[in-house]
């Protein structure tokens, strides 16, 4: 080291001398237009290299945060276009709707009763009977929930009875799942007056407070009339992929409690 | 010439009249000749190098600012100053007496001295300028002319110089 200082003192005007030019070329690049673009090319193509790297490694690390940001703007817009197209059917039900959004975090529909558990619960607002949907249609009605965490009755649970109709019918029947193949489930109890063909779109029938009318349940695959009992029955394949499930969005109406209450009230009679 | 009142004075008189005269020439349409560069070669390499350059900074950075041309003629100034020493290494023969000072030098040698420093700051000054090598090549011939010209002002201006202090 000591040589080395040595070195560099006595030869301190060739120090002095690269110091000086090298100010100048810095005043030189500064000055010249023409070298000042060729320049800021390369530290614009070595900068867009070095954020394209950085940004693809913080993409990836604010994935979840991004994903976060997304389902909630899916839920506002879940929110705004239930609020358009269906509260109008049920107006008394669901003048109050909210969407709360979630993350899945078990999706069962290869056993028989079905569950499928949220991140959301107690905690966010979110109580038993309240309709989940996904981006395409309904999942399920909620069963249990704990202050983090919510079970699903799934529509793939055979416990689990929903009511639909076909879109442009206010005839309705259930929609119940037989057990066996994810995606297909059936529709009893619909009347023989309805109108129905292959491909006609389900949709909820929005006759309690867990799904306003008009929510996409799935498309007629198969029908069949059963002259006995002036039934139809009808196979349905869902809209949404129970397969892959990654993202649910509750919805909460605030005036069910009223509503239920009335309804209890008028059991009694 | 000592680091004295009388070279700061000639260093500026330089500089003015290459700002104010030599720098609104264009002889042949084209051509302006350097002579500020004059007052750095003639001071001996073996005196307080460090102040030489520092001379050769300010002077060549004076020039930058006036004219507008970022730090060209700060580092070919500078360049000159630190290189210059190299003649007279190369003028050295073993067995004989250094030769430090221009003065001491013929007139022959010392007129290469002149044209060898001066090409090279006009050719410095045109690749610094243009940082394009294959154009500084295709205006060689200008650079030449250029260098004559230059040193014949300097010369002319030297002789006077010279002509007063005899008087």
């Amino acid at each position: 080291m000591l040589k080395l200082i040595k070195f560099l003192l006595a030869r301190n005007s060739l120090l002095l001398f690269l110091g000086m030019e090298f100010i100048a070329f810095i005043l030189i690049l500064n000055n010249n237009l023409y070298l000042k673009y060729q320049t800021n090319d390369i530290k614009t193509e070595i900068s867009g290299f070095y954020n394209s790297k950085i940004n693809s490694f913080n993409k990836y690390t604010s994935l979840a945060d991004d994903n976060l940001k997304l389902l909630e703007e899916n839920a506002e817009l879940h929110k705004k276009l239930l609020n358009q197209n269906h509260i109008n059917y049920s107006k008394n039900i669901w003048d109050s709707l909210d969407v709360i959004p979630a993350f899945v975090l078990t999706n069962q529909y290869q056993m028989i009763n079905n569950i499928v558990l949220l991140n959301k619960g107690s905690k966010d607002g979110i109580k038993p009977k309240m309709g989940v949907i996904g981006s395409k249609g309904i999942i399920g009605i909620t069963l249990k929930v704990s202050p983090h965490y919510t079970a699903v009755l799934s529509i793939l649970n055979r416990k689990n009875m929903i009511s639909v109709s076909p879109k442009h019918s206010n005839q309705f029947g259930f929609l119940k799942w037989d057990g066996k193949e994810a995606n297909i489930l059936n529709i009893t109890d619909l009347p023989f007056e309805t109108l129905i063909r292959v491909n006609d779109t389900i949709v909820t029938a929005g006759n309690s407070n867990i799904f306003p009318k008009g929510i996409p349940v799935g498309k007629i695959i198969n029908i069949k009339k059963s002259n006995d009992s002036k039934i139809y029955q009808i196979k349905i394949k869902t809209f949404e992929d129970f397969t892959g499930l990654d993202y649910a969005y509750i919805l909460k109406n605030s005036l069910a409690k009223e509503y239920e209450q009335l309804k209890d009230s008028l059991d009694e009679f | 010439m000592n680091f004295n009142f009388k070279y700061i004075l000639l260093l500026l008189f330089f500089l003015l009249l290459q700002i104010l005269w030599f720098n609104h020439i264009k002889l042949l349409g084209y051509i302006t000749p350097i002579i500020f560069l004059y007052p750095l070669l003639i001071l001996p390499p073996d005196k307080n190098e460090n102040l030489q350059l520092f001379l050769a900074f300010f002077s060549g950075l004076f020039l930058d600012i006036i004219i507008h041309t970022g730090g060209v003629f700060t580092a070919v100034s500078v360049f000159i100053v630190y290189t210059k020493k190299i003649f007279f290494w190369y003028l050295d023969k073993p067995g004989k007496k250094p030769v430090n000072n221009l003065f001491e030098l013929d007139f022959f040698k010392k007129i290469i001295y002149y044209v060898i420093y001066i090409f090279i700051g006009i050719f410095l000054i045109a690749l610094l300028q243009s940082f394009q090598i294959s154009f500084v090549i295709s205006r060689l011939p200008y650079i030449f002319i250029n260098t004559f010209f230059s040193l014949f002002f300097i010369i002319f201006i030297e002789y006077l110089f010279l002509i007063r202090e005899n008087k």
